[in-house]
């Protein structure tokens, strides 16, 4: 086991970056290390840590923007947030009961590095989206930044959105500039109960074409609801099909009554008050449903229209539990006992149909290394290398943590 | 050195006359033209300070048109300059004399609408408003919604990253867009995104879109789209001061309320508007707000409600809630219109920088200060929820030097927005117009990263060449890339 070094400013982090090119070695960058389980490890390069660069360095509830240094813990963040009735509303994904770790880690650097959002990115975009500047240094140890603390910047290409997604790989942000959203006043959640698949998806299709502003829309088969369900009344051992809306409570009354008219031909809908509708969503959030550690797990963003043909196709073929959220545009699938983890099958089918697959953990049984990314196509991994290469032309900032040669 | 001048400069010598002969080989002759009463629809855009004839003008039809266009001015190493309706406030589509200016609009085709998927496949000349039209009947819109949304394409919107007033709640094009279709430099035709969200791997889609036609040439989009509201109104405000009004719009937002739209017109403003459109607005106040909220009628007028209780600490001194959906349009109407109702007193020159809210009663009041330096009437308009600005500097078109004075006020203002902790432009995108203001907002580093990975889509830097970036400092750093690649290989 390698040290693990721990930067505090950006000259240690920057002559960290140079040491490593100069010798020809490579980094390993962190956070707290929460998600260190996803995409591909390699055991070469030297772990770093940014959880020293901790700080909230600027908050101006009026102008819904907030800076942190990277390593700032995102609990830490969202403790700021609460005293002003604000939040991060992409509803970030919490990978803990997963994987096992403390509740409540993860930096806020790391957040954006990977941009899980959860089921709130239906109406209110990813973290991405909200993600509106950055101070970084890339892998040729040059500091640099993009975008800023005002939400709207079209000065030059935003190599701040960039930053989502990469990894680490391209440069590891100091710092990152956040848009944020008032937390809305009150919630509730309509479930209908043992939907088939096809016609659950129509259910959160006509609910979500409705101008009520739908933020979360999710069906659960029977095995994924249970664990969700816990501390919810009107429990029933069947799938679950869930419609949320954000709003004031007299607008949330009058929103849901449409909604409930709407869909009475789909079965009875149940109005689910909080405090029991937000322990849903953070049952979601957390991925109550994916606990069993011999699963392995699939996240894959397809066009919400052929969600379910692509999820019957992918049933026939793999032992699998399918289920939805954005309305069908995000699939979980967990797998178990297939020697690739479904991997073929399921990458075939989600790409004829549009859209990617990452594998977010191959179950305790894995016994085959796959891709935990979406393989690319011949152009897109030449642009992906090419991209590298002007970064971090020396491969020094996590090289292969989301491909081989990357 | 002005930006013409700057230009004169770059003229290279004649485009050999095989280039025409080979476009006429892949296109036909109705989609060239080469005429000058032809070329001379084309020399300007809405910087229309700036007038540049091109070499020629291409009308593309489809996107293995554009390959093959692209394929040619590759062979020849003769630049392009991407075109959509040519509403770019930033001179983003003013071309270049050696240039192919490659105008989308005939590429105007709603290719599929997917309303089961929330979105629309559309080839990139389509105007953004030919878009929401086309899905109204269903209850959809597209968001995005900048003041030219009649003429101006998704293809130009897409390459300045256009906003609106509505983005406050919607975002801009960057947040809209789900997938592309681009052709590169060289002619090769590649897919981003699609009709799902957050695509695998690097996020090229946010490089694409902002990019101002520096890395490729888009030519079909995926767009969202989203349910329209049961209803829009607004509430409109006066105050005797802009302070009141800036405290007003930071008190909203402070307290938990986010309106669709929040947008700030100055006097100077007001009354060229209500000359124009007749909206209604109050003659005798400093600043008006408009805030829109969306939803039932019943949920709007709660809304109001809330806000004019949060406003009165303000001491708003004029208020009307528009009760009807005429109402509603004549006022938005009139804030609509108040580029082209300035339009008509005089020549301007619109600034689009953004700020900080707090520092808002600061901005304006040093913006005042800069224009009476220069002796420039100034009106203010304000995307006032995100801060984006846009004084509208008046000078006389005719006075030799004037344009070269106006440019100068513009950068000061920028400047003073950079210094507020803000950026030059927040929706019309930097063009030729704020090229050199770059070094304002960004250090020589950030810009070389940026540069980097226009060299990585565009090696040849033939994708509006002249755009983004300082003329000097991109010289300088292809230069310096290209003799390190040379002892690369040596």
């Amino acid at each position: 086991m390698q040290d693990m070094l721990t930067p505090l400013v950006d000259r240690d982090l920057k002559d960290m970056i140079l040491d490593a090119k100069d010798k020809g070695t490579s980094l390993e960058i962190l956070g707290h290390g929460t998600k260190r389980m996803i995409g591909r490890y390699s055991e070469k390069n030297a772990p770093l840590t940014m959880r020293r660069f901790s700080e909230v360095t600027l908050y101006e509830p009026s102008e819904l923007v907030l800076s942190a240094r990277a390593g700032t813990p995102i609990a830490e963040v969202e403790r700021e947030l609460k005293g002003y009735g604000q939040h991060l509303p992409f509803e970030y994904l919490d990978f803990s009961k997963l994987f096992e770790t403390e509740p409540g880690y993860g930096t806020i650097g790391a957040l954006f590095a990977t941009n899980f959002s959860g089921s709130r990115r239906l109406l209110k975009g990813s973290a991405r989206d909200h993600l509106i500047g950055v101070k970084a240094i890339n892998g040729r140890g040059e500091s640099f930044s993009s975008g800023g603390r005002v939400m709207k910047n079209v000065a030059g290409y935003d190599l701040t959105k960039l930053m989502a997604n990469s990894w680490g790989t391209l440069a590891v942000m100091t710092e990152v500039t956040i848009k944020l959203l008032p937390t809305p006043p009150s919630e509730c959640t309509l479930f209908l109960y043992g939907l088939e698949e096809d016609i659950a998806l129509e259910a959160l299709r006509s609910a979500i074409a409705t101008p009520f502003e739908v933020s979360g829309a999710v069906h659960l088969n029977r095995n994924h609801a249970f664990p969700c369900l816990e501390g919810v009344t009107y429990v029933q051992d069947k799938a679950v099909t869930a419609i949320r809306l954000e709003n004031t409570p007299k607008s949330l009354a009058y929103r849901s009554e449409k909604i409930r008219e709407l869909l009475s031909a789909f079965g009875e809908l149940f109005y689910i008050d909080e405090p029991e509708s937000k322990l849903f969503w953070q049952n979601m959030r957390q991925l109550a449903f994916l606990v069993n550690r011999e699963d392995a797990i699939w996240r894959v963003s397809t066009s919400p229209h052929r969600a379910f043909q692509s999820a019957r196709q992918i049933k026939k073929l793999v032992d699998s539990q399918i289920s939805y959220d954005w309305g069908g545009g995000l699939l979980w699938i967990s797998t178990r006992g297939v020697a690739d983890m479904g991997s073929s099958d399921i990458r075939r089918i989600i790409a004829q149909a549009g859209g990617h697959a990452t594998l977010i953990y191959p179950g305790e049984d894995a016994n085959q290394p796959v891709s935990p990314f979406h393989p690319l196509d011949p152009a897109h991994m030449q642009l992906t290398k090419g991209l590298k290469t002007m970064f971090d032309p020396a491969g020094v900032l996590n090289p292969g943590r989301m491909y081989d040669g990357v | 050195m002005g930006i013409f001048s700057k230009l004169q400069e770059k003229i290279k010598s004649a485009i050999p006359r095989s280039v025409i002969r080979d476009l006429s080989e892949v296109l036909k002759s109705e989609q060239i033209v080469l005429d000058q009463a032809g070329l001379q629809a084309f020399e300007t855009d809405a910087l229309t300070a700036i007038q540049v004839l091109p070499f020629v003008v291409v009308m593309p039809e489809s996107t293995d048109d554009v390959a093959a266009i692209a394929k040619i001015s590759h062979k020849y190493d003769v630049p392009m300059v991407p075109r959509g309706a040519g509403t770019s406030l930033a001179g983003g589509a003013i071309p270049l004399s050696n240039a192919i200016v490659v105008c989308l609009s005939r590429m105007n085709k709603i290719l599929d609408i997917d309303l089961m998927n929330r979105s629309a496949k559309v080839q990139a000349g389509v105007t953004n408003l030919a878009i929401s039209a086309a899905v109204d009947r269903d209850g959809f819109f597209y968001a995005p919604d900048p003041s030219s949304q009649l003429s101006c394409t998704i293809a130009g919107n897409i390459a300045m990253n256009s906003g609106g007033a509505h983005c406050l709640k919607y975002g801009v094009t960057t947040h809209n867009i789900l997938g592309v279709k681009l052709v590169t430099a060289e002619g090769k035709i590649l897919e981003f995104g699609g009709s799902f969200l957050d695509p695998a791997g690097y996020d090229f889609l946010s490089l694409i879109v902002g990019s101002e036609g520096g890395l490729g040439i888009v030519t079909e989009a995926t767009v969202m789209l989203r349910a329209k509201p049961e209803g829009a109104r607004p509430l409109l405000l006066g105050f005797e001061s802009h302070e009141q009004a800036g405290d007003c719009v930071a008190a909203i937002i402070g307290k938990g309320y986010l309106p669709v739209a929040i947008e700030f017109m100055d006097k100077p403003a007001i009354k060229a508007c209500e000359e124009h459109a007749r909206a209604g607005y109050p003659l005798d106040v400093e600043a008006l707000l408009i805030i829109e909220f969306e939803g039932a009628d019943e949920e709007i007028d709660a809304s109001f409600q809330q806000i004019l209780r949060i406003a009165s600490e303000f001491k708003p001194v004029h208020k009307r809630i528009a009760g009807t959906a005429e109402e509603a349009e004549a006022i938005w109407l009139g804030r609509k219109s108040a580029f082209g109702a300035i339009g008509r007193i005089s020549e301007y020159l619109c600034m689009d920088g953004v700020i900080p809210l707090s520092k808002l009663s600061h901005v304006l009041s040093k913006i005042t200060e800069i224009c009476n330096s220069y002796k420039f009437q100034v009106s203010n308009i304000f995307h006032a929820g995100d801060g984006n600005l846009h004084p509208l500097i008046l000078y006389d078109a005719n006075r030799t030097g004037e344009f070269q004075r106006v440019e100068k006020c513009g950068a000061e203002i920028l400047e003073l927005c950079v210094m507020a902790g803000g950026c030059i432009t927040g929706e019309h995108g930097v063009g030729l117009e704020k090229r050199d203001l770059m070094s304002l907002q960004f250090s020589e580093t950030d810009l070389i990263n940026q540069m980097r990975v226009k060299l990585l889509f565009d090696p040849n830097w033939v994708l509006n060449p002249d755009k983004v970036f300082p003329l000097e400092l991109a010289e300088t750093f292809r230069r310096d890339e290209s003799s390190s690649s040379d002892g690369e290989t040596a």
